[in-house]
């Protein structure tokens, strides 16, 4: 190692990949949404289970989470300046031994001050002992570790839930076949979580052709945040899905996945050629009554290979019958002008 | 001497009496035989339930002609006088048990049923052996109704008889009747998160050379859960680059944190991760890889950070759940002519998955009675609530 470290070019070392057990961590429940009144406690239990080849000794760790950015995409972050929030937080035990397929009970106290309000937003972490030390074989260490995301609201009059649309948009405004994808960005301009619910609506005139929820899972908007709920429509003749192969989606060399047109023949009466209306019919609970949030966009689905398709063959068919009669006309007139000729041949004998 | 003649006679009397007292015993009679195995299985032991049963009996004896059998049950029971409701079957027998002789499945029925006898007749031929259990079905469909009240010990009976109407074999047997027979079985599947990494080591396949780009080897991550909203992970470093404390020096991670891949070039120091999507379950969410650290080269990935950054997520219409999405992490480096050398770079990734924030409990009932007070101008039925919105 010396001479390497002498010699030219100046060689990093590898070493072969070293017996790094497996790690496997099972977390029950998930996103845990608690309400407090402020000056009170409120007890929460977390269930971890490791699954390893052997046992091991799990640790469990406070971080917080909120969503940042346009799209609101969840974000996890240590502890920083003014986070008093995290010495509410008194776990039963924060390190313990876990063997294999047995479920561990955490008990998680948050007591909540007087002064506390709105939406404070935790992510406890579960992971192995060992794990994240500096190792010194120039490999590095890959630490796992599951969060459970614990929602607390420190009960409140003064809370406002508040969602507002920020957009509603169509991935394309012409389809050539289904899905036609849709994506509802909303706004919380409140200063607690909401969780809005609804469908979007597929119109084609006055005729409903399907509803799509949004929310289903009914997630969560955490305050000062965007949040993305898509919805697609499939219900096409033909349409696009995912190529499943083994059980998985089939990806393509650049971990891309891999469509097929499906031509389910029993849904020939779903063909999709027109403009089409989506509806965005949305609503939230603002504690005290459902808030509606309500738009609608237009979009095309033109099958235009399909329809050119069969342009063609129409072209095709209104050709060769005219082929057909010109020829007919042709030899009729040939026939009839040698008819008269031969007529006329015979008056001149 | 009539007073002798008397005590002689009642003598002989006495003695004639003790000797036919004893005799007796020893004079063989005919009586009923019971069956070696006999039993009546109802389908149902509800209280006031229709119900069909199995019939099984084992002869006591291979040598009388059976010519039918005569099912009593309980008082307390009541019995559909048409006999032709009684169909007889020989289906699904138990194991080891044969046909009843003389049942045609599915078409023989009873030849007698009387209510206030309680008794069902069968017709029967002659069972042909002693060791053989015979058995057959009655169907449940207007033929017999359980008793009213739950009870237990209520007398039945089987028996066997000629075609001159003697018995050949009785059995005493007992019914039972409780106020339900079904078990509800109920379970609980529990939100759940599984996280597993195949490993916490990740050396680099071969030594830094500042003429390639090498790579670790990999280690893959995979994730099920029944979370409706899919799944998230991030990735912290501790040191955004390779660290060498023998040489206090460190690898320097490349590019920024801007949504696009980094690229390293042999010769020049960089250090990347690169997150490639190696499964997508069927169904259930869409893993998306973040743009940051899906690399498409085997020069590219992502920059590192010391705070968490998403590596991947999985999402979709709900339930965007994932079984057994899998993504690999690779990390990448190069070094030029000039890094130092030193056998100790290194670097702490962790790595942290969760189930995306979702509530399961919060105002379900309330927003979606909510479409329908504004979209219909009515509260949501039960069948609204579960349909697809459209206003009842």
């Amino acid at each position: 190692m010396i001479a390497g470290n002498l010699s030219w070019p100046a060689t990093v070392y590898a070493v072969d990949a070293e017996e790094s057990a497996p790690l496997v961590l099972q977390t029950s429940p998930l996103p845990i949404n608690l309400q407090v009144d402020p000056g009170k406690s409120v007890t929460t239990e977390l269930k971890v289970k490791q699954s390893g080849t052997e046992k091991a000794r799990l640790k469990v760790g406070l971080m917080k989470f909120t969503a940042y950015g346009e799209e609101g995409k969840p974000e996890l972050k240590d502890r920083e300046a003014g986070d008093d929030y995290f010495d509410w937080v008194k776990f039963d035990k924060t390190e313990f031994d876990a063997p294999i397929n047995v479920w561990q009970t955490v008990k998680m106290t948050i007591t909540v001050p007087k002064s506390a309000a709105f939406g404070y937003y935790y992510a406890v972490t579960f992971s192995r002992v060992g794990d994240d030390v500096k190792r010194t074989d120039r490999t590095n260490s890959i630490a796992g570790a599951t969060a459970t995301l614990v929602l607390l609201e420190a009960v409140n009059p003064n809370a406002k839930r508040e969602l507002q649309l920020d957009s509603f948009g169509s991935k394309h405004r012409v389809y050539e076949f289904l899905p036609a994808e849709f994506d509802i960005k909303l706004k919380n301009v409140g200063n607690v979580h909401a969780v809005p619910s609804g469908d979007v609506f597929i119109l084609q005139g006055n005729k409903q052709l399907a509803a799509l929820p949004i929310n289903g899972g009914f997630g969560n908007i955490l305050p000062d945040s965007n949040r993305i709920f898509p919805a697609k429509w499939s219900d096409g003749f033909p349409h696009w899905e995912p190529v499943i192969a083994d059980g998985k989606t089939k990806l393509d060399k650049n971990g891309k996945i891999v469509k097929k047109l499906v031509w389910d023949w029993g849904k020939l009466s779903s063909i999709r050629i027109g403009r089409y209306t989506a509806h965005l019919f949305a609503v939230y609970d603002d504690g005290k009554r459902d808030i509606p949030i309500e738009t609608e966009i237009t979009f095309w689905v033109i099958p235009w290979r399909f329809l050119l398709v069969v342009l063609v063959i129409l072209a095709l068919v209104a050709l060769g019958v005219y082929g057909m009669v010109r020829e007919a006309s042709i030899n009729w007139l040939a026939s009839a002008a040698n008819q008269g000729h031969c007529a006329a041949g015979g008056g001149n004998d | 001497m009539q007073r002798v003649r008397r005590t002689k006679r009642i003598r002989i009397v006495g003695a004639i009496i003790l000797l036919l007292a004893v005799v007796a015993d020893f004079v063989p009679i005919q009586a009923q035989a019971g069956f070696i195995q006999a039993y009546l299985r109802l389908d149902r032991m509800k209280i006031n339930t229709a119900s069909g049963g199995l019939v099984c009996a084992r002869a006591s004896l291979a040598g009388p002609t059976e010519a039918k059998v005569i099912v009593t049950f309980p008082s307390t029971y009541t019995l559909n006088t048409t006999a032709a409701n009684w169909v007889m079957t020989t289906t699904n027998l138990p194991s080891g048990a044969t046909a009843w002789p003389g049942v045609v499945s599915g078409t023989t029925t009873a030849s007698a049923v009387d209510n206030t006898l309680k008794t069902a007749t069968f017709p029967s031929n002659d069972l042909p052996n002693n060791t053989t259990l015979y058995c057959f079905n009655f169907a449940a469909a207007s033929t017999l109704t359980t008793a009213a009240a739950a009870a237990n010990s209520q007398q039945a009976s089987i028996q066997t008889q000629t075609s001159a109407n003697a018995v050949i074999d009785l059995t005493q047997i007992a019914l039972a009747n409780a106020t339900d027979d079904t078990i509800l079985v109920t379970a609980v599947v529990p939100p759940s998160f599984i996280f597993t990494m195949s490993g916490y080591a990740d050396p680099f396949a071969s030594n830094l050379d500042p003429l390639a780009v090498v790579n670790t080897s990999g280690i893959m991550v995979d994730v099920v859960t029944n979370a409706k909203g899919g799944w998230i992970a991030w990735a912290r470093s501790q040191y955004a680059g390779l660290y060498s404390a023998t040489a206090g020096y460190t690898i320097p991670t490349v590019g920024t944190i801007n949504g696009a891949v980094s690229n390293l070039t042999a010769g020049n120091e960089g250090y990347v991760m690169d997150v490639d999507l190696t499964a997508d379950a069927a169904s259930g969410c869409t893993v998306n890889i973040d743009n940051e650290y899906d690399g498409s080269t085997a020069t590219e990935g992502g920059t590192l950070s010391t705070s968490y950054q998403p590596l991947a997520e999985c999402t979709g219409t709900s339930p965007a759940t994932a079984n057994h999405d899998q993504f690999t992490l690779t990390e990448r480096a190069a070094i030029s002519g000039a890094t130092p050398a030193s056998s100790d770079y290194t670097d702490n990734i962790t790595v942290v998955g969760a189930g995306n924030f979702l509530d399961y409990e919060v105002v379900r009932f309330g927003s979606e009675m909510g479409v329908c007070q504004f979209k219909c101008g009515h509260d949501c039925g039960q069948f609204e609530l579960a349909g697809d919105g459209i206003c009842g």
